[in-house]
Formats: structure tokens, sequence, C-alpha cells
């Protein structure tokens, strides 16, 4: 048996496929002692669509787009809150990242030293890039512990 | 393309019964074989998974010794059948090994043909709970991170696959 406080690293977003790769973790995956770490990477807005083209700048507008960035993100994170405590996991963290979604997971993990890393295949991204996500994809090229790349 | 799979299954463990059926892919690599012993260590339930340690021989390079120019040697290729069976019936008692090493319920499936296709059609008729490949396996020729076999289950796969790496 492996020794206790293992640490997994889940990419989440608000989709429907974040939580089909975190409940398939649980149900399949999870040991008792696992520290889960679950890594969020806010979208960014375009902030030079909200000075509206001109070239004066709009504060309001621009402040109004990071009080929603956060409230979405304590929505993301008490949803997960949640979720961690029906599971019953012991140790959690949430950690937002900006940049990249994939090369975030992944740095996350390094530092870490995670053992697995659990992702969607698709998320919530705007621009569907690929077929299969462009995170999971990243994440798989790129990681340097097992990953489990949930898809139904 | 076809894959004309033969299967030759040597049932070790008992009844499946409840359980969760695992496809653990193995081509006798040290890849597969680091796949498996972290499935052990990390994620093997021992009282609810059956594993499925999967061995699939690609055939489809032996089957053209013949060619447009020269019809195949009868002896040739009777012979490269020969060692293929061989080398399956040695990868059958390795995989046995393991089973009865590990003392886990599992059997051990020994099919030919397309390795990728294959695995995700035996995970939809064993329905299982989920795939594991390295990320490599015995390739000779390292042009990918990425296996050409463990890519496409990757993207085929209809359950979650586990990419083991180092």
């Amino acid at each position: 048996m492996a020794e206790g406080g293992r640490k997994v690293v889940i990419g989440v977003d608000e989709s429907s496929f974040a939580e089909e790769a975190f409940n398939f973790y649980v149900g399949n995956f999870m040991k008792e002692d696992d520290a889960v770490i679950l890594v969020h990477t806010p979208e960014r807005y375009n902030f030079v669509d909200a000075n509206l083209g001109t070239p004066v700048e709009r504060p309001a507008v621009i402040q109004e787009l990071l009080n929603e960035i956060k409230k979405k993100l304590q929505v993301l994170e008490d949803k997960y809150q949640k979720k961690l405590q029906a599971a019953g996991v012991k140790s959690a963290k949430f950690v937002s990242k900006e940049g990249d979604p994939g090369e975030a997971i992944v740095a996350v993990a390094e530092k870490e030293k995670a053992v697995l890393i659990v992702c969607g295949t698709r998320g919530m991204g705007k621009l569907r890039r690929t077929f299969l996500g462009s995170v999971s994809d990243y994440v798989v090229h790129h990681a340097h512990c097992p990953v489990l790349v949930c898809r139904k | 393309m076809s894959s004309e799979s033969e299967c030759v299954m040597a049932n070790i463990g008992p009844n499946i019964g409840e359980r969760r059926n695992v496809i653990i892919a193995m081509d006798g690599s040290d890849y597969a074989e680091g796949a498996f012993k972290w499935y052990m260590e990390h994620v093997h339930r021992a009282d609810e998974d059956h594993a499925l340690l999967v061995n699939i021989a690609d055939h489809s390079h032996s089957l053209t010794h013949g060619s447009a120019w020269m019809s195949a040697d009868p002896k040739l290729v009777e012979h490269a059948i020969r060692e293929e069976e061989k080398k399956a019936r040695e990868m059958e008692k390795k995989l046995e090994t393991y089973l009865v090493e590990t003392g886990i319920e599992g059997q051990v499936i020994i099919m030919k043909g397309d390795p990728g296709s294959t695995l995700i059609k035996l995970a939809d008729e064993y329905n299982a709970a989920y795939i594991v490949t390295g990320t490599r396996g015995h390739g000779k020729i390292r042009r990918t991170i990425l296996g050409s076999v463990s890519d496409y289950v990757m993207h085929h796969s209809h359950v979650p696959v586990l990419i083991y790496r180092q």
C-alpha cells in the first residue's frame, strides 16, 4: 500500500466535464490520505474590448469585469468545496493561476511533486482549437507524472 | 482498417461478477511493466477490480512478405507465423505470472490485430471502467512524446485513460 499523503492535481473549470473528472477520481482512484490540489485558470477577458474601441480608458467597465471574474472564482471554489467535503477528502487546496490552463496544471503538479494529474477532455474554453481538448493534450505531453484523462 | 483479431484467452481469475473491469495494455515493454506496477501501487482496489492484462500482437508487417514482384515463400510466411505464435505464448505466460505473483483478481487476454482499435473494442466489450497505458511501448523510433498506440487510445477511448509515465 502506498504511504499516505499522495498529492493529486485536478484541473477544474466551470464545466460539467471537470465535474465528471473529479467524480471519477473520487469514485475510482481516490485514497484516504490524498491531498487534492484543484487548479483553476480564470478565463481572461479581453480588456482592450472593454475600452470599446476608443482611446479613452473606461476603468468602470474594467472594474466590473474584474469583479465578475472574482465572483465566478468564488462560485467555483464554493462548488468544489462542497464536493470535496462530500467526497471525504481530508486535505484540499485551491490554486488559481494566471495563464494557459495546461501550463498552469503542469507547473503546479511539478511544484507540488504530484503523483497524479486528473483532467477532463473538454472544458469551457471559448476557442475549440482541437477535437480533443487542448488542455488535456498539453498536460499529457508535458506532465512529469501519470495523467488520468477523463472522457465519457 | 480491418483488424482480424483472434482471441486466445487464459482465464485465471474467478467469475467477474460485480467487479470493475480495468484494461491494462501490456506489450512487454518496460513502460508497460511500469504502468502495471504503478497501477498496483496506486490504483488497484483488491476488492473491486478485475484486471484485464491485454497483449495485442500487431502482425500487419508480417503479412507483407510477398510483393507484386515476387510472391512470398510460403515457408517464410509459415516460419514468421510460428515465431509470432511462440511470442504470443511467451507473453501469455509472462502476464500470467504477473497475476500469480501479485495475487490479484484478473485475466490475461492475448489478441492479434491493430493494438489501438482493439484496446478500444475490448474496453467496450468488457464495459471497462478505464484503460491503463504507458506513454509508449516497444516502438523503435522515438518520433514523439506519446507513442502511436497510446495517442490513438487517448483520442478514441470512450472511457477514461490513465497514461503512465516515468
